[in-house]
């Protein structure tokens, strides 16, 4: 709050406050439109008017007028956080305003009195360029700066925050400069006064409206797959859970290993529905002994490929086939459907096998009690290189060090397990390792999604 | 239901008026040549962004096409009348028509060559929507013998009033275009009129008023910015739109997940492949004729596809997976477990409720006084309906179908619900003797 007041100052003094028609102009916007429910829409980061009005200030009224319409539209909107918060957060902008306005001047934006008017090219020189750099350094200090509160809740790097802010929310934000731009060059040159706001307000509102729809579709979306997911559950002998609990470790073996954010998405998804193919299979669900009859084992060597087919007209799921259809191929090569080996096996499906084996054995198994945490890593590092990927094994090993996601695995746990045994075994893995499915099950490497479509 | 104008479908008087628009533009333009220091640079951008924006519209909830760049790029062209350095923007009326009407058959042209659905009614609701905001702004004397785009008072002393009369102009237009638009789709659609006007207000509204601010903007910034006024004054309204496209790609993706949950009882062998499918086709007409909303339709829909989910927990599948012919106990077992899946997913709360009550019998209204959702009285009647014909579009197994539903009218089925349907049945061709109902 302190450093937000110096720099205020400091801007004051270099460009004094200027209008106060449009500061309270200003303020009211960022008010009413910070006190509109915030979409829900985290990774496209709806607009904010909050950051428009901001760099509006910084070109119409100097540091000091930003620093205020800043704080004012932080501090004052309808209140859904504590005051003490509120507080915080409003000297956070009025720290981000100042420097948007000290930006402005120091790369010779032009001090816009009530006459001003250009050419066009002047206007951009003069007004538009300096807002784009204001804009610039507004996204990148509220990335650094936002990255440092959550650095003192969290344990998550600064800088590998900023990065992740910058990615998923530079492109939406640097949309600011530009409308600010436009809002400015209605109200000065243009005279439009409490108009302009009027008129620029409107599209932004629907743009808000339209990201606001979004957030519903997702959510509609997602159920829409966690139904399919119900489905395994309920029929495909997945105990309730499994598939959820499978999806969370996958997606902390993933995160271990530094796989991107849409292979943790693409995975997440692919641990939910891997087991699709199992529905209406009763033989297979229900492996009672070994050896396993020849009905059991074609419709567990064929329920990857089955899997994939039922969901294969979801366009935006595409990402999850192959983890799919190769998630029982083993790193020596004599897993199925296709008896893929190594690196040739997708990433998704080595990480995904290594969640399900885990999860497996968790739960009781053939002659043995669920084992622990510790115990199955050890059972799991016996199989890297023959049944598993060990760098992935290492990962949800590195992934277990964490308490509190080992604490959050355990927990996901009930006490319900399933009739008979887990063809995600990896005892069952190893028996079918052993068999040899003929060659008619095994398609040749080439033709293998062409002749499932 | 009848088409709303008498023989002709609107589709038709719309098109043919449409297309008188440019012919008579042509003629004035015959008559009176354009006069000299007419502002073609400023109208060749309007035309560039004008056709951008035809290529790249956007789906509103499956109501109809909106491209809203090119709609505010041809308002913006209509209302520009003042460039840089105070120079005025000078053209007339019959040029700004045809340069919309250019800038759409290029749209056209382009579209047509990447073979993608193209929509004419819908061009020409565009075009006899733009005519009347024309004529007003650009051609019509106002005020002491001059249109409002050469009124200086307004333009350049009392901007903001000017930019409000500009505003209005713009909202009349798109709100004749609204009032057309549902005109033609509540005769496609066999819908009720009011009911595609409001599905127009509800999901098309916010869009247009969007739109017409942004031409307004454009128009007001050309003085200070010049013809850069209409790509920069577009952004908001792109971002929008871009906003709307995901929109649309998410609502595919929730709509190609939902098949393919209705799928997975055909794969595993417990219903008729393509049975869910058809209901679903059915259902959605039938809605239709029942004047539901368009969101209404997407969870009928939905739970039309949807309505044999809980048969996955059968332990073996029943015959043909008809649940027509099941005990009412086994009905309503399935329908309880299919919502059950639904409803633990908590982001389909409409659909599970549908699905809970599919299996009810009509009488509970009657008699026990219990409210049963629209949707759900549809899916029963179509599930029966479809079930009985299995899939068949032979006449007399159709008829036969509808007699077994009748007898079951106001006891099992709805009599509201079977009326549309006879409608339906009789409308695209199918179950050609229309059931006597006895009364």
């Amino acid at each position: 709050m302190v450093a937000a007041f110096a720099l205020a100052l400091l801007g004051h003094s270099l460009s004094p406050l200027r209008d106060p028609t449009d500061l309270a102009l200003l303020c009211a916007l960022g008010i009413i439109g910070e006190s509109i429910p915030e979409s829900k829409v985290l990774d496209s980061a709806a607009l904010s008017f909050l950051g428009i009005v901001t760099l509006a200030a910084a070109a119409l009224i100097g540091p000091a007028g930003a620093a205020i319409v800043a704080g004012a539209s932080t501090l004052l909107p309808i209140a859904r956080l504590p005051l003490s918060a509120r507080l915080f957060n409003a000297s956070m902008s009025a720290l981000l305003g100042s420097l948007c306005g000290l930006t402005y001047v120091l790369t010779d934006g032009a001090a816009l009195g009530r006459t001003a008017v250009g050419s066009p090219s002047g206007l951009l020189l003069h007004v538009g360029i300096p807002m784009v750099a204001a804009n610039i350094v507004q996204v990148v200090m509220n990335a650094v700066l936002l990255s440092g509160v959550i650095r003192l809740t969290a344990p998550i790097p600064i800088r590998e925050n900023v990065t992740r802010l910058l990615e998923s929310s530079g492109a939406a934000l640097a949309g600011h400069g530009v409308l600010a731009f436009l809002l400015v060059v209605l109200l000065r040159p243009g005279a439009l006064g409490p108009v302009a706001a009027l008129l620029i307000v409107a599209p932004l509102l629907g743009a808000q409206w339209a990201f606001s729809q979004l957030a519903n579709e997702r959510h509609t979306r997602q159920g829409a797959i966690d139904a399919l997911a119900q489905v395994v559950e309920v029929s495909a002998g997945a105990d309730r859970g499994q598939t959820q609990r499978v999806a969370t470790i996958g997606a902390l073996i993933a995160r271990n290993a530094t796989l991107s954010h849409q292979q943790v998405d693409a995975l997440v998804n692919a641990a939910r529905l891997h087991n699709l193919g199992m529905i209406g299979e009763p033989a297979a669900l229900l492996i009672r002994s070994e050896p396993l009859d020849e009905v059991a084992m074609s419709a567990l060597s064929a329920h990857p490929a089955r899997s994939v087919r039922m969901i294969r007209q979801i366009d935006f799921l595409s990402d999850t086939f192959a983890a799919i259809r190769h998630h029982h191929e083993r790193y020596d090569g004599s897993g199925y459907p296709d008896g893929l080996a190594g690196e040739d096996i997708p990433v998704l499906a080595r990480v995904l096998a290594v969640a399900d084996a885990f999860d497996a054995l968790s739960e009781p198994g053939p002659g043995r009690s669920p084992l622990s945490s510790a115990d199955a890593l050890e059972e799991l590092a016996g199989r890297a290189g023959a049944q598993l990927d060990g760098r992935f094994v290492e990962a949800l090993r590195r992934g277990l060090l964490d308490a509190e996601e080992a604490a959050k695995i355990e927990a996901a746990h009930e006490d319900d397990p399933m009739p008979g045994i887990n063809h995600d075994d990896p005892s069952v893995s190893d028996l079918l390792a052993r068999t040899d499915f003929g060659a008619a099950t095994r398609l040749p490497a080439a033709g293998r999604y062409a002749a499932d479509m | 239901m009848r088409p709303v104008l008498g023989r002709f479908s609107p589709a038709i008087v719309m098109q043919g008026v449409a297309a008188c628009v440019p012919v008579a533009a042509l003629a004035v333009l015959v008559l009176n040549p354009p006069r000299d220091g007419t502002s073609w640079l400023t109208l060749a951008v309007f035309l560039a962004a004008m056709v951008v924006g035809e290529l790249w519209s956007v789906s509103m909830l499956g109501v109809r096409e909106v491209p809203p760049l090119a709609s505010a790029a041809a308002l913006g062209c209509v209302m520009s009348s003042q460039g840089p350095d105070g120079a005025m923007i000078r053209y007339d009326a019959p040029i700004v028509i045809l340069t919309v009407v250019v800038a759409m058959a290029i749209g056209v042209g382009v579209r047509g060559l990447r073979v993608v659905p193209l929509a004419l009614p819908e061009l020409a609701a565009r075009i006899i929507g733009i005519a009347p905001t024309v004529a007003l702004y650009r051609w019509l004397p106002l005020d002491r013998g001059r249109p409002v785009g050469e009124d200086e008072r307004l333009l350049v002393e009392h901007r903001w009033v000017g930019a409000l009369v500009m505003l209005l102009i713009a909202l009349i237009s798109l709100a004749i275009e609204m009032v057309l638009s549902s005109l033609l789709r509540a005769s496609r659609d066999q819908a009720p009129l009011w009911r595609s006007f409001a599905d127009e207000v509800y999901d098309v509204a916010p869009l247009l008023l969007a739109i017409g601010t942004s031409a307004v903007l454009i128009a007001q910034a050309e003085p200070f910015l010049g013809a850069l006024a209409i790509p920069l004054f577009l952004i908001p309204l792109a971002l929008m739109q871009l906003a709307l496209r995901r929109n649309a790609a998410t609502r595919v993706a929730s709509e190609q997940s939902i098949r393919a949950l209705s799928k997975i009882t055909d794969i595993s062998g417990f219903t008729r492949a393509g049975h869910a499918e058809a209901v679903a086709r059915l259902a959605v007409q039938v809605g239709r004729g029942l004047g539901m909303s368009a969101r209404e339709l997407v969870d009928l829909e939905y739970a039309a596809l949807l309505h044999d989910l809980g048969q996955v927990r059968l332990r073996s599948p029943i015959p043909d997976g008809a649940t027509v012919s099941l005990a009412p106990a086994d009905q309503q077992r399935i329908a309880v477990e299919g919502a059950g899946i639904v409803r633990r997913t908590d982001a389909l709360p409409r659909v599970a409720t549908i699905l809970e009550s599919q299996a009810s019998p009509y009488h509970q209204v009657r008699e026990l006084g219990e409210p049963l959702p629209l949707p759900s009285r549809i899916i029963k009647v179509i599930n029966a309906y479809e079930d009985m014909t299995a899939g068949r579009s032979n006449a007399q197994v159709q008829d036969a179908a509808l007699e077994r539903i009748t007898l079951g009218l106001g006891y099992e089925y709805d009599p509201d619900v079977v009326d549309i349907l006879t409608a339906v049945l009789a409308r695209t061709g199918a179950g050609t003797a229309p059931v006597r109902r006895a009364s």
